[in-house]
């Protein structure tokens, strides 16, 4: 039999075999793994975390971070970046409900199908976020989990060189305390001081004063001022 | 969890101890089935091939020669690997593997041997078991072409095994209606190793019933784990599934960083449970998918003949115990 005629043969055969592409995602907190903080310093009893990756192509750093002038808006400018949840993939079964939610943190996604924009070796990032929870939507559609993490103000970004979309069938667990290296912390602060050593602190932006509190500032001014 | 088919024993003595006249001696025989339905399964034989040598032997300072310390009176090259001409690739027939002490089942793939002394393909690891003497066991490694012997439903260039190499590639191979060749379609490939304690992933459209024979391993088995590969791995017990709860992986798993995924036996390989290692104040114990420790009470366990997979951050290895001496 020729070399063709094996291939045809073979391609035929490949398409009557069950797909089987699949891989788990894995992620929890504790003193030994890292935990996200507050920017205080405090552990977080509300938010969670979003873990997954760009569909649309990694944006750069400075673009993620210039999302921290507003972070109640930041998980729908994600979105508009092309964010995919892993858990919003189709044929994804979710950890147990809450699971990547704060105060407590541990569990895996399985079932997470590989391929397409979600290629092996795809980069993962895990994201946090300090108010709301993750609305999971309608897997496939990324624009219904849009009301996500409503209400936040601090967020952190994690992108480790070893967060990477696993092979199939394999899986990955995404720890804080493996992100350690320059570019990998791109929103938040590890290692503050008093935080364990994996620990990531999130960032929030500091509040533009109003314009009648900039007034008050003025006239505050200008009369001390004219008692000199 | 109650295994479809039980382990059929043929009869024999354990495995005795002739350390003086380097013989071999029948061990535990026996033959276990697995099916695996249309789709794509994970299988790990649990049965390996009967030792051809047992003994004691010098283990050259360079790890390049092993010398039993009587003379065993062997057919030159009657455990070469094989000698395929290129690109047909060649693999190890034979190992040694250390069957007592401090190394037990650390395994040695045999390059040659003379009629006095094996010749090993790599030197002895770890570096330690140079210079010493060690009770060893020659046994012919388990192949595609020997696990598939007596198998049926295997359909011509559409069952497909895929191994993992401990270097992140995979090798594919098909069946081609007579036996295994490579990914060229033409490289026979039957000979391709399967290594105790590991296995591969099969894809067929008709269902397939492996019958694996041979012998149930007496000794501890060191089965490596590789980072950033695809480990098929499990335990060599041909009677029933081993649970995970206690199981010795903790001692060999990153806490909270390896992964272990057991799969559906169904064709559809999904997940079936994910599970890790890890310390929550009371020492190393197997965790489920929510970070949770198993319960002793928990029935999940690696399936019997199929085994999991386990994926690492660093490379480590698994000592499986012998069901023989748990």
């Amino acid at each position: 039999m020729n070399r063709l005629s094996k291939l045809i043969i073979i391609a035929v055969g490949a398409s009557c075999i069950n797909a089987s592409a699949v891989v788990t995602i894995g992620h929890t907190e504790n003193a030994t793994t890292g935990e996200f903080r507050l920017s205080d310093g405090t552990l977080p009893t509300a938010g969670g975390v979003s873990i997954g990756f760009f569909s649309s192509g990694a944006p750069s750093d400075a673009a993620l971070q210039a999302l921290s002038s507003n972070v109640g808006t930041a998980y729908t400018q994600l979105l508009a970046l092309g964010w995919v949840d892993v858990r919003n993939l189709s044929g994804t079964t979710s950890p147990a409900a809450g699971a990547w939610d704060f105060p407590t943190i541990g569990g895996t996604a399985s079932n997470v199908t590989t391929g397409g924009t979600y290629a092996l070796n795809t980069q993962l990032y895990v994201v946090a976020f300090n108010a709301g929870a993750y609305v999971a939507g309608t897997q496939g559609n990324m624009a219904s989990t849009s009301t996500s993490f409503a209400g936040s103000t601090e967020w952190a970004v994690i992108k480790d060189t070893a967060y990477k979309n696993a092979a199939d069938p394999g899986g990955v667990a995404l720890l804080l305390s493996s992100a350690t290296g320059a570019g990998e912390v791109i929103v938040g602060t590890e290692g503050a001081i008093g935080d364990g050593a994996n620990d990531i602190r999130m960032f929030g932006a500091v509040p533009e004063p109003s314009r009648a509190l900039l007034g008050m500032i003025g006239l505050v001014a200008l009369f001390v001022r004219r008692r000199r | 969890m109650k295994p479809n088919l039980p382990l059929t024993l043929l009869g024999a003595a354990l495995l005795a101890v002739p350390a003086v006249f380097g013989q071999a001696t029948s061990g535990v025989m026996g033959f276990s089935n697995v099916s695996a339905p249309a789709g794509t399964s994970l299988v790990v034989p649990t049965l390996v091939n009967s030792s051809v040598f047992q003994g004691l032997a010098a283990v050259s300072s360079d790890g390049l020669t092993i010398t039993p310390t009587v003379a065993p009176g062997w057919t030159a090259g009657a455990y070469a690997k094989t000698s395929f001409g290129a690109p047909v690739p060649n693999y190890p027939k034979f190992y040694a593997e250390i069957v007592s002490g401090t190394y037990e089942g650390i395994l040695i793939d045999i390059d040659t041997n003379s009629t006095t002394a094996l010749t090993a393909i790599s030197p002895v690891v770890p570096a330690a078991i140079r210079g010493t003497t060690v009770q060893i066991a020659v046994r012919e490694h388990m192949t595609l072409d020997k696990v598939s012997q007596g198998a049926t439903g295997f359909s011509a260039y559409a069952t497909v095994v895929n191994t993992y190499n401990a270097n992140g590639s995979t090798s594919t191979r098909y069946y081609d209606g007579a036996g295994w060749v490579a990914d060229d379609f033409s490289s026979a490939a039957g000979h391709s190793v399967v290594y105790p304690g590991t296995g591969f992933v099969v894809s067929t459209p008709t269902a397939v019933a492996f019958s694996l024979m041979g012998e149930v391993k007496p000794t501890k088995t060191v089965v490596p784990l590789y980072a950033g590969t695809t480990n098929v791995v499990g335990a060599l017990n041909p009677a029933s599934s081993t649970l995970l709860y206690n199981n010795s992986l903790k001692a060999s798993l990153g806490q909270f960083s390896d992964v272990i995924n057991n799969y559906s036996t169904d064709g559809n390989l999904s997940n079936a449970g994910t599970y890790y290692v890890g310390d929550l104040g009371a020492g190393a114990q197997v965790l489920d998918g929510s970070f949770s420790p198993l319960a002793p009470t928990a029935t999940d366990a690696i399936p019997l003949n199929r085994g999991v997979i386990v994926n690492v951050t660093g490379d480590t290895t698994w000592t499986v115990t012998s069901p023989l001496a748990p």
